[in-house]
């Protein structure tokens, strides 16, 4: 296989994963998907800048990301609910139920600052390593590390989580977990 | 009133019954932990899905247009 098929080869088998990342992180089916294709437009028009061999995942979600940042701060639309009014709008769970509505759970990840709802995303479900999940966010890991954490009990103060059901050290076996599950 | 060894023995049964428990208790958050499984559910539910027309249709636009990808090892100099 020549280097630019290898390179859209890989790509191509990359889209599913950053097709789940922009929905994850912006919430919204239309503009994921307008994201994922900006992504793979600058992409190919960057390819040059790509080192075969190295992570393009990695580079394809920094690219992802860079979009998604440059298109709230171009609408100055943040998803952001300081005041938590739409969490007091989510549906509570009926006793017993110990499952999150999974509705209820992606209105509550949009609840979250754009900051640490990349974090959780990236290391709680596509299986990065907090030293990737850095590299893409450009911080150190110990940012990434707390980010982590206070997301995990921001969402299970708005799920209304009891503490038995979050467990605050999870991201290392959600890691292993999402690596396990070939995305 | 125990003894020495008693209390000694006594407190590696407790011992062994917290790390015990605490082993159990991490086990069930780990398995029920809803957070990593909700996120798990989102993620997945979207990466198994098919690729939406557009994009399929943008893959195929792109599919004759060249790449200009670098050399493995490469520098920029």
């Amino acid at each position: 296989m020549t280097p630019p098929a290898q390179f859209k080869a890989e790509l191509i088998s990359l889209l599913p994963s950053l097709r789940a990342f922009a929905h994850s992180l912006s919430g919204q089916a239309a503009r994921a998907d307008d994201l994922v294709q900006d992504t793979v437009v600058k992409a190919l028009s960057n390819a040059g800048q790509f080192e075969p061999g190295t992570n393009m995942r990695a580079w394809l979600f920094t690219i992802l990301r860079n979009q998604y940042y440059s298109l709230l701060r171009k609408q100055r639309r943040e998803v952001e609910d300081v005041e938590g009014q739409h969490a007091l709008r989510l549906a509570t769970r009926p006793a017993q139920d110990d499952s999150v509505d999974l509705e209820d759970f992606k209105r509550a990840l949009q609840q979250l600052p754009p900051d640490q709802r990349e974090v959780l995303i990236l290391i709680g479900a596509s299986g990065c390593s907090y030293e990737e999940a850095a590299g893409i966010c450009n911080c150190a890991v110990g940012t990434i590390k707390s980010r982590a954490n206070r997301a995990r009990k921001r969402l299970s103060d708005i799920l209304g989580l009891k503490p038995e059901e979050v467990d605050l050290s999870a991201p290392a076996a959600a890691r292993r977990a999402a690596r396990s599950t070939a995305w | 009133m125990l003894g020495g060894r008693d209390r000694l023995e006594q407190g590696m049964s407790e011992d062994r019954g917290a790390g015990g428990r605490g082993g159990q208790r991490r086990r069930a958050v780990e398995k029920t932990d809803q957070i990593s499984k909700s996120l798990r559910r989102v993620y997945g539910d979207v990466a198994s899905e098919p690729l939406p027309d557009d994009l399929l249709k943008l893959l195929e636009k792109l599919e004759g247009v060249d790449v200009p990808t670098r050399p493995k090892g490469a520098s920029d100099e």
